[in-house]
């Protein structure tokens, strides 16, 4: 999949960043603020976007979220600590993988997303991984 | 506060008492006399119903016996029992000398169980009146001190628990980063606590700043200060114009300078006793932005010379330089290495 990282933290960036090249992702990002997503996405439409909602510049990963998905319909993943930011905007996102975790654990997450996309057979009798919380533009 | 002309007493508008003596004339005698004091006055008559003047929180109620009707009492012991855990609007209750009296402050106290309450009999003294309402006041204000109090704590736990989550990604990932390269346990060690202590220094900086933005002097300065000699005064430089980090792009930079320094404690300038590094920066205009260019230099170390493949710390610089919109560039010169970062300014101070 090509993967857009949305993450003003530069160690968690790139820890997301090696894994899922590891995995064999094409990454696009990182992006630190709002607006360098924003471009990344006009030059190429990602498959997913794994986004942080405290960005650079006062900006929020919160409306980036709502905006990949009206405007270019990328799905987006909050990966975030501030869960009930994420939760209270469900709508605009696939699910919430909250901070801490650990490499093995977004592999997994992604991994299950790729399935999810694919439709393949597999994934509807695969139970999500643990620490995924799935929102209802998920799972409608 | 809604604005009534007819019903505002005094300057302060945040500051309103509500008055329901629905007998005669007495709201009207009553707003007049808190209007003198320069104290604001809303009634109930003519105006919203009860329950809606005790949903915009007077700060003081003044109640006559008249007023004790049930329909009021019920409305008053309904809004009453929504209030928040730092709120207990003071009720001052105008009552009669006569043999209802201990009948009414009964139903009184049954529907403001252990409220603010001050029971006052008529025929009253202004001056009694006048300090019992502001002694209601003053202690609403001090209640809606605990309030803002109380909003400003959640607030600190908030941001203390975003802080002690990002501190612990980071931790995560440089754990999972450093294990991933590390050839042998001992390894492993070095180059996590190196990595911690880097975070830690940053840390320190930020913190002294109030997480505010700081220089990048102090950045460069401490990531280093490890590294300085007594007995080579030039072992390390920083020098540069003011440039301000943000506290995000602060960590970046420090683990950067923190990157260059233990690749020259193995490889390079800083591997032997007389080697020396400068780290320089400076500002220029680039695309219509102001760019800082950051040059690490080192010198009198051992030749060095292209290395085959790339390690951790040129492929988290290049990720982490990208995600500030710049650019790095390595040249491995037979006399040292030199990197050069630029980034916006803009980025940097986020």
């Amino acid at each position: 999949m090509v993967i857009l990282i949305v993450e003003d933290d530069a160690l968690n960036a790139f820890m997301m960043e090696q894994c899922l090249v590891e995995a064999g992702h094409s990454i696009m990002g990182p992006a630190g603020t709002l607006a360098e997503a924003l471009a990344l996405i006009e030059q190429r439409k990602p498959d997913l976007a794994l986004i942080d909602i405290n960005l650079g510049h006062s900006a929020s990963g919160l409306d980036l979220a709502r905006d990949i998905r009206t405007r270019w319909n990328v799905p987006g993943l909050f990966v975030t600590g501030q869960v009930d930011l994420a939760r209270a905007h469900r709508a605009d996102a696939l699910g919430l993988l909250p901070k801490p975790f650990t490499p093995r654990t977004l592999c997994g997450v992604v991994s299950y997303l790729q399935a999810r996309f694919s439709k393949m057979e597999r994934a509807e009798s695969v139970e999500p991984p643990a620490r995924l919380e799935l929102f209802e533009y998920a799972t409608g | 506060m809604r604005s009534h002309d007819t019903n505002i007493g005094a300057a302060d508008v945040d500051e309103w008492v509500l008055i329901v003596a629905p007998f005669r004339e007495d709201e009207k005698y009553l707003q007049q006399f808190l209007g003198i004091h320069g104290i604001a006055a809303r009634t109930s008559a003519g105006e919203l119903p009860l329950a809606d003047m005790l949903a915009q929180q007077p700060w003081t109620v003044v109640l006559t016996q008249e007023a004790f009707t049930p329909a009021n009492l019920e409305i008053i012991g309904a809004s009453l029992a929504d209030q928040p855990e730092w709120s207990d609007i003071p009720f001052i209750v105008l009552l009669d000398a006569d043999k209802q009296t201990n009948t009414s402050v009964s139903t009184l106290q049954s529907v403001l169980p252990s409220r603010h309450l001050t029971l006052m009999q008529r025929p009253i003294r202004t001056a009694e009146l006048l300090t019992g309402i502001q002694s209601g006041l003053a202690a609403r204000r001090k209640q809606l001190h605990v309030r803002d109090y109380l909003d400003m704590q959640q607030t600190m736990q908030r941001e203390l628990n975003h802080r002690v989550k990002n501190i612990l990604s980071n931790v995560f990932a440089v754990y999972h980063l450093t294990i991933h390269q590390s050839p042998s346990l001992e390894a492993f060690r070095q180059t996590f606590e190196g990595r911690l202590s880097a975070l830690v220094r940053v840390h320190s900086i930020l913190a002294a700043s109030g997480f505010q933005s700081t220089q990048l002097a102090d950045i460069a300065r401490q990531t280093l200060a490890p590294y300085a000699s007594a007995n080579v005064p030039d072992r390390v430089r920083t020098e540069g114009d003011d440039v301000a980090v943000g506290p995000s792009s602060a960590t970046t930079i420090g683990l950067c300078i923190h990157e260059l320094a233990t690749n020259a404690a193995k490889y390079g300038a800083f591997s032997v006793a007389d080697g020396c590094v400068s780290l320089t920066w400076q500002m220029s205009e680039a695309g219509g932005e102001s760019i800082a260019k950051l040059v690490w230099q080192e010198s009198r170390g051992p030749g060095v010379k292209q290395p085959t493949r790339q390690g951790f710390g040129t492929m988290f610089m290049q990720s982490a330089v990208r995600g500030l919109r710049g650019h790095v560039e390595f040249d491995f010169f037979p006399s040292g290495l030199r990197c050069e970062l630029r980034v916006p300014v803009s980025r940097l101070a986020a």
